[in-house]
């Protein structure tokens, strides 16, 4: 039972991060009909960013994270920058685009920080909670509650404000987007900053987590694409769900098959999609290619 | 107020031309239709207009300001409101939220949401629903709800009959002629005909993407040629 919880929990733990790079994955899918694979390199600026600001410049950990979300949501906006020319003009250049800029940062994150990568000391007290008998990490807590509030502000911008209603309608008709005033390269650009955002607040979270280093963003990335996949491409519930499903999914497969862990989660998967191809929360998916 | 110049407008599409050399004046308060049969560069003038079509003209303005150099969504700043063929609400927000949208460049503070409402009491009613649950009646009248938010000076409507019920076809002519009658200035492109000559005082006849005919509704009401291939007397 002891061993369950654990499993459990690190599932949540992970599932949370998963979620969040899966949002990040869906907000630019669902503005621009676009898949960013630079998605998981921005993960992994956002982790080296965050530890670098939190190891090297000694800021808090949570002033760290907010400085690395703004370092990769300027990514974000470059990125976004250099892709509008090809928008509504080739739709396949522009998604080479996004995997150039991948490997651009990949390779900007060896220059910096070295090949080798480094680990990352726990921001808070390594020993666990206790909760009602159950022994949760602490660090745990924190990630679980952090992403549930960045996904909570996230909906409330969304729903609530007149940029998120914008960015919402971008996403469901361009030209009547574009007919009633929004201008939808802007908001194409605050998708792909928030999806930066989001991106490096996952990195930030899992840096202590994991061992931070320049190919995290590979593993990362496929990992969050296919909890946006299993949630329903482009949904923001979807990510949610998704995330939580696939972090679940892949604790308990460490758990139970060691090193196959990864075949087993992935296969699981595989069959999910193959069952039911729009994911979980199956939305008629954006079509604009 | 202000008028809508076109002059010398023309759409290609890779090597399909669309328009070809249309030119046409709306004054303040003035209506004005286009009709013509499926294909014939009805639609595409309209969002040749808008910017949202790729285009060349001698020039569009609209009073003082050039909207050939103008990107399109800074039009709806000038006073120009949009009812895309087809509806085009956002079907996952509700009607609200599309009301709202339409008033996208102003303050959400005083929006005339409420005379809206005043037109269209049913948009009132379901101003919490999806507006992609509505029927295709209701989420015309969102749409030319929406394009009142922006309190127009002239309202451009692409196909507002398309599909809908002759009584829903006579509820949104009676709309138009109401607006019409209070100010607001109307670009009526239609297949429907009868509504068009119905709703407007002058007319303009489309054929393979350029004017064929024009003059007042009336008269080319009681062409014998108009009403035999548009109105099939």
């Amino acid at each position: 039972m002891q061993v369950f919880l654990q499993t459990l929990i690190g599932g949540v733990t992970f599932g949370a991060v998963y979620a969040l790079v899966a949002m990040g994955f869906s907000i630019v899918y669902r503005t621009m009909g676009l898949v960013n694979f630079a998605h998981g390199s921005v993960v992994m600026i956002g982790a080296y960013a965050a530890s670098t600001f939190y190891m090297a410049s000694k800021l808090p950990f949570a002033v760290a994270i907010i400085v690395a979300i703004a370092v990769t949501a300027l990514i974000g906006l470059v990125i976004e920058r250099f892709l509008r020319p090809l928008e509504n003009k080739d739709f396949t250049l522009m998604l080479i685009g996004t995997i150039g800029f991948g490997a651009v940062l990949e390779a900007g994150a060896v220059l910096v920080w070295g090949a080798t990568g480094h680990a990352v000391p726990s921001p808070v007290a390594t020993g666990p909670i206790d909760v009602a008998g159950i022994r949760i990490p602490t660090y745990s807590l924190m990630v679980i509650a952090v992403a549930a509030a960045a996904t909570g502000l996230l909906a409330l911008f969304l729903q609530r404000t007149k940029r998120g209603a914008a960015m919402q309608a971008v996403a469901m008709d361009h030209q009547a987007a574009t007919a009633v005033g929004i201008h939808v390269g802007r908001s194409n650009a605050m998708a792909f900053a928030i999806g930066a955002g989001l991106a490096a607040l996952a990195g930030s979270l899992i840096g202590p987590m994991l061992y931070v280093n320049p190919t995290m963003g590979g593993t990362l990335g496929i990992k969050g694409f296919a909890a946006a996949m299993l949630g329903g491409f482009g949904s923001m519930p979807g990510a949610i769900v998704g995330g939580l499903v696939f972090g679940l999914l892949d604790s308990f497969a460490a758990g139970n098959f060691q090193e196959y862990s990864e075949l087993v989660t992935f296969l699981v998967f595989a069959v999910i999609v193959m069952v039911r191809p729009t994911g979980i929360f199956g939305e008629a998916t954006v079509n604009r290619a | 107020m202000t008028t809508l110049t076109v002059e010398a407008l023309s759409v290609h599409y890779g090597g399909v031309r669309a328009a070809h050399d249309v030119s046409f004046t709306l004054g303040p308060g003035q209506s004005l239709g286009i009709i013509g049969a499926n294909g014939a560069g009805k639609t595409s003038t309209l969002k040749a207009v808008m910017g949202l079509a790729p285009r060349q003209a001698k020039s569009i303005r609209f009073g003082e300001h050039d909207l050939l150099r103008a990107p399109a969504h800074t039009l709806v700043r000038h006073g120009i409101g949009y009812v895309p063929e087809g509806r085009h609400v956002f079907p996952g927000l509700t009607v609200e939220k599309n009301l709202l949208l339409g008033a996208y460049t102003s303050s959400w503070k005083r929006t005339p949401i409420d005379e809206v409402f005043d037109l269209f009491p049913v948009l009132g009613e379901m101003r919490g629903r999806l507006a992609g649950a509505l029927s295709g009646g209701q989420q015309q009248m969102l749409a030319v709800g929406r394009a009142m938010m922006c309190r127009p000076q002239v309202m451009l409507l692409d196909e507002p009959s398309m599909g809908l019920s002759p009584k829903l076809v006579g509820d949104i002519a009676g709309v138009l002629k109401k607006l019409n009658a209070a100010g607001l200035a109307i670009l009526l492109v239609e297949q429907n005909a009868k509504l068009t000559f119905d709703v407007t005082t002058t007319c303009l006849v489309m054929e393979n993407g350029e004017i064929a005919a024009s003059g007042t509704s009336a008269e080319l009401s009681h062409d014998p040629q108009v009403r035999r291939i548009y109105l099939g007397l």
